[in-house]
């Protein structure tokens, strides 16, 4: 009865805040910017959007860890790991949501290509399995593809969809397997400082719109904002960047969730 | 002879500056075959002759010096007032030198001049063409395509035929002078060379024409259709309406032209063409014979045989369709006379009877009390067209003998060489009916209407162009599902942002204001309602290179009538095309995902397809939409094309209404094509 009473609750608390079994983590720095980092090279898009992780120049592993809502039964585990041979980039992913009961597992496998220095595109294989202590396991597979163009010198636009095929885990759970679409763009204003935007639209739920602020104050501190629609959430963070080692906090605040705050730690060899 | 010196030397100047690089021509065409399909607003429009046309002045472009203004027209890339400019132009100075002295002609901008090289080319007035007779040119077509999902009819055996739809077309084209066209088509569910079709293909179409023999200027045996005036009262094939081409919706009818699509209606069969009387008098004499399909019915009491409604499917699939299949003959003949009086001004007299063998009577309805009514019908309009430097007026005045009047008058003005500007004042009567009219309006008819629209374009630079249109109607009598004289309004506004020739970026806004009833329910008082769609839409194209373009696109839509709650529609979508460095080998693709509410919010698509075929997506409820074309050129003289498309909805088992009805909550569509030119 308890058991159940959890799983209702956690059932509940899951459509509130539209989460599926597609945990979101895309590391403390796209984190700190509302999750708006389709159109932006980084590390950790390695477990989002596969075409625009071409900033790695060597082997990097990057860990992370997110607490949503301060809870440990919403925390996710995830780490990246990812690397360059010519104009291909390969990345492995793992996430890793909630806690018994309920655990939900992501592995994933990333490939992205560079068609010269403007154009991008990937693709992402996925393993999801969950785990749901006296009902059993399931577990499914489904693909990502990305796209990202840089449309001008200080634009640049890329569109992520994932699940395309509309995988899901069969008719014994019902956890949906969402199909997005995520459209973005990159703006560059100066050397030192860039805006992100993202439109996020989940089959069958509302949009999102999500949008993010960069700015180095010198080149080993940055620090970085955003915002995201439905629910109106607020973003902040900041990143420490030295050659080689990457540390980025963040925090987002839900207006009756309250704090989610994340870390990332990553390392390029 | 002075300022032809004068012209020379400022094309020097321009051409050191100013080259023009060969531009993929698909966007243009694109472009123009959205403009056309959003207007006409149907989803089965077949535009695959327009899409030839344009394909031929690609690869055999239009001479500017010695095109006559029904060419230029057919470009839909040049307004009337360019035209004319065009043609003052040579008359001034005599023929072009060179592309680039188009620039010297002020009503010629930037824009137009980059969308227009790649169809026309600038050699000697004489030089007609580069084909002779004894090189003609033979081009030959077949496209099969099927449902790969099974629906009732065929489950159940209701279609008498097979779910393949078979399309073959044999076009052979001789300089500008001769041309013959051959088509067959068979419709899904209709039968092939057994049963009701033993000829083969359920629908046959066959022209043959002759251009430019001395005073006659065309003479076309078999099908064809016609274009006169504003399309008041005769215009068939496709023409543009309101639209994001905001002054193309100007009309200037070319006459007679050959028929080449298998939409099944709205063409002539017989014989049609133009002489030239005299140098400023031509007639363009039709007379046609032709079956159509209709709702047959045997009166009760006086058992004569009456007409409720034609059919215009053009599919024969069940016993019903097979039954109303050629069941109605329509003889129609009549005539159109150009007079140019004067060397800007152009009068266009036509008029034409039209006979049926049996009474045309709808089911009578307190909307439909004044529409047609009988066997035999006459119309006659008289069109004009007259340009004064900046300014270009025209109209069209018609009447239906014992009907009612229509008239059409406007002017497009060139306000600066960098903003078009076109005023339609619109009147149909309420008794006002002729069956093959097309001229602006919000109505599917031209009948049962007034308005007035107004559309500007205005090129702030080559990078940045603004398209707006307002339109304000009144119905002053009954409609289909509206039982009261209603009212509306319309806007369109468009901003394009091409900062590049790689990267082209737009952002549209449309808002329809409607009165429709609030219900269709059979009650004794249906009241209208106010309906409100806003339409948003934003794309983005970027070619990366010759082989490489991507594109995005974002739609909104929010319908509401003020008291049901609003509805609201969205849809994103990414384009993908590549091709290979010899471009024999090509590929295209596009994701959707939709989510609308309903019907009222869906939204429309233009999708790419195999070359002459066109595909018109309708997004509604909630899933996704995939397609992938490809193209493969082995040999120069022959082409394949492969086509998978397939729309996935979410949460539905079962799709569609009626004989159509497909288990499941996907439906997809495989296409093959092979082309031969020889």
């Amino acid at each position: 009865m308890l058991k159940k009473l959890f799983l209702g609750t956690l059932l509940v608390c899951v459509g509130v805040v539209n989460l599926s079994a597609q945990n979101s983590f895309y590391g403390a720095r796209i984190g700190a910017m509302a999750n708006a980092g389709c159109a932006m090279s980084d590390t950790w898009n390695i477990s989002g959007n596969p075409a625009a992780f071409n900033n790695i120049r060597s082997f990097t592993a990057s860990l992370g860890y997110l607490n949503q809502f301060s809870s440990s039964a919403f925390s996710t585990k995830a780490g990246v790991i990812g690397f360059p041979v010519k104009s291909n980039f390969f990345g492995l992913s793992f996430n890793s949501f909630g806690e018994d009961p309920y655990h939900e597992t992501t592995a994933g496998l990333s490939y992205g290509r560079t068609f010269g220095n403007n154009f991008s595109i990937g693709l992402k294989f996925n393993y999801h399995s969950i785990s749901i202590a006296n009902y059993g396991d399931a577990s499914t597979y489904s693909v990502e593809v990305g796209l990202m163009t840089k449309v001008m010198t200080n634009l640049t636009l890329a569109t992520h969809i994932i699940n395309p095929s509309r995988s899901d885990f069969g008719e014994e759970l019902q956890n949906p397997l969402l199909t997005i679409f995520r459209f973005g763009a990159r703006y560059d204003l100066s050397d030192k400082t860039f805006i992100i935007s993202e439109l996020e639209k989940p089959l069958s739920n509302a949009p999102t719109f999500k949008t993010g602020l960069e700015y180095s104050v010198f080149t080993q501190l940055a620090l970085r904002g955003g915002i995201s629609t439905h629910p109106f959430q607020q973003y902040f963070g900041a990143g420490f960047i030295t050659h080689h080692l990457q540390i980025n906090l963040a925090a987002s605040v839900h207006p009756d969730l309250g704090y989610s705050p994340q870390m990332s730690i990553g390392y390029e060899f | 002879m002075n300022s032809k010196w004068f012209s020379l030397v400022l094309i020097f100047l321009l051409l050191a500056k100013f080259a023009i690089a060969q531009k993929e021509i698909d966007p243009v065409v694109e472009n123009i075959i959205e403009a056309i399909a959003s207007s006409t607003d149907n989803e089965d429009l077949d535009i695959s002759d327009l899409t030839q046309q344009l394909y031929a002045y690609y690869h055999h472009p239009l001479n500017l010096n010695s095109a006559s203004v029904s060419e230029l027209e057919s470009l839909y890339l040049l307004n009337d007032l360019q035209i004319e400019a065009l043609k003052k132009h040579i008359e001034q100075f005599g023929p072009l030198i060179d592309f680039a002295e188009l620039q010297t002609i002020s009503l010629f901008d930037k824009t137009t001049l980059l969308k227009l090289k790649p169809f026309v080319r600038v050699s000697d007035p004489s030089s007609h063409g580069k084909l002779t007779l004894s090189n003609g040119e033979n081009e030959f077509i077949i496209r099969v395509s099927q449902n790969l999902e099974l629906s009732r009819g065929f489950k159940e055996h209701i279609y008498a035929g097979d779910r393949l739809r078979i399309y073959s077309r044999y076009t052979y084209n001789s300089s500008d002078k001769v041309s013959l066209t051959l088509l067959g088509e068979k419709d899904p569910g209709e039968q092939f060379l057994q049963g009701n079709q033993k000829y083969g293909f359920d629908f046959y179409s066959a022209s043959l024409s002759f251009r430019n023999w001395g005073k006659l200027k065309q003479l076309i045996i078999g099908d064809y259709c016609l274009q006169f005036g504003q399309g008041l009262i005769m215009w068939t094939g496709y023409g543009i309406g309101k639209s994001a081409l905001v002054n193309s919706m100007v009309r200037n009818g070319i006459g007679p032209k050959t028929f080449r699509s298998t939409t099944e209606n709205g063409y002539f069969r017989g014989l049609s063409g133009n002489f030239l009387l005299t140098k400023r008098i031509s007639l363009s004499p039709f007379v046609s014979y032709r079956n159509l399909d209709a709702n047959v019915i045997a009166n009760d009491s006086t058992s004569e045989i009456t007409v409720s409604a034609l059919q215009t499917t053009g599919f024969h699939r069940s016993a019903t369709e097979i039954t109303d299949k050629q069941s109605l003959k329509e003889f129609l003949y009549g005539g159109n006379l150009l007079i140019e009086p004067l060397k800007r001004l152009k009068l266009s007299l036509t008029a034409y009877h039209q006979q049926f063998d049996k009474l045309l009577e709808k089911n009578p309805e307190l909307y439909n009390q004044f529409d047609f009514k009988g066997r035999s019908q006459t119309v006659y309009s008289i069109a004009y067209q007259l340009s004064l430097n900046r300014f270009y007026f025209f109209g069209e005045e018609s009447k239906v003998v014992d009907g009612g009047m229509g008239f059409i008058t406007g002017m497009m003005m060139s306000v600066t060489p960098k903003a078009t500007l076109t005023i339609v004042h619109r009147h149909f009567d309420k008794n006002f009916h002729s069956f093959y009219s097309q001229a602006i309006g919000e109505a599917s008819t031209n009948t049962n209407e007034q308005g007035f629209y107004s559309g500007i374009t205005v090129n702030f630079s080559p990078k940045i162009t603004i398209n707006c249109f307002a339109d304000v109607f009144k119905f002053p009598w009954l409609r289909y599902r509206v039982d009261a004289p209603s009212k509306g309004n319309e806007f369109f506004g468009m901003l394009t942002y091409s900062p590049s020739k790689k990267l082209n970026m737009d952002v549209r806004f449309m808002r329809q204001q409607k009165e429709i009833n609030l219900s269709n329910e059979e009650v004794t008082i249906r009241p209208i309602a106010e309906t409100i769609k806003n339409n948003y839409r934003f794309t983005s194209s970027y070619s990366l290179n010759e082989y490489i373009a991507i594109g995005n696109r974002i739609d909104l839509v929010n319908y509401s009538n003020g008291i049901a709650k609003p509805e609201t529609g969205m849809a994103l979508s990414v384009n993908f095309a590549i091709q290979n460095r010899s471009k024999r080998l090509g590929l295209d693709s596009r994701f959707t995902l939709f989510d609308t509410d309903s019907y009222n919010a869906r939204i429309y698509a233009a999708e790419k397809d195999v070359l002459y075929a066109y595909s018109y997506a309708m997004y509604q409820d909630t899933g996704t939409r995939f397609y992938i074309n490809i193209k493969a050129v082995p040999l120069k003289p022959l082409s394949f094309w492969m086509r998978y498309s397939v729309y996935s909805y979410r949460n539905k088992d079962e799709l569609g209404s009626g004989y159509d009805v497909i288990k499941g909550s996907q439906k997809s569509e495989v296409k093959v094509q092979i082309r031969l030119t020889f």
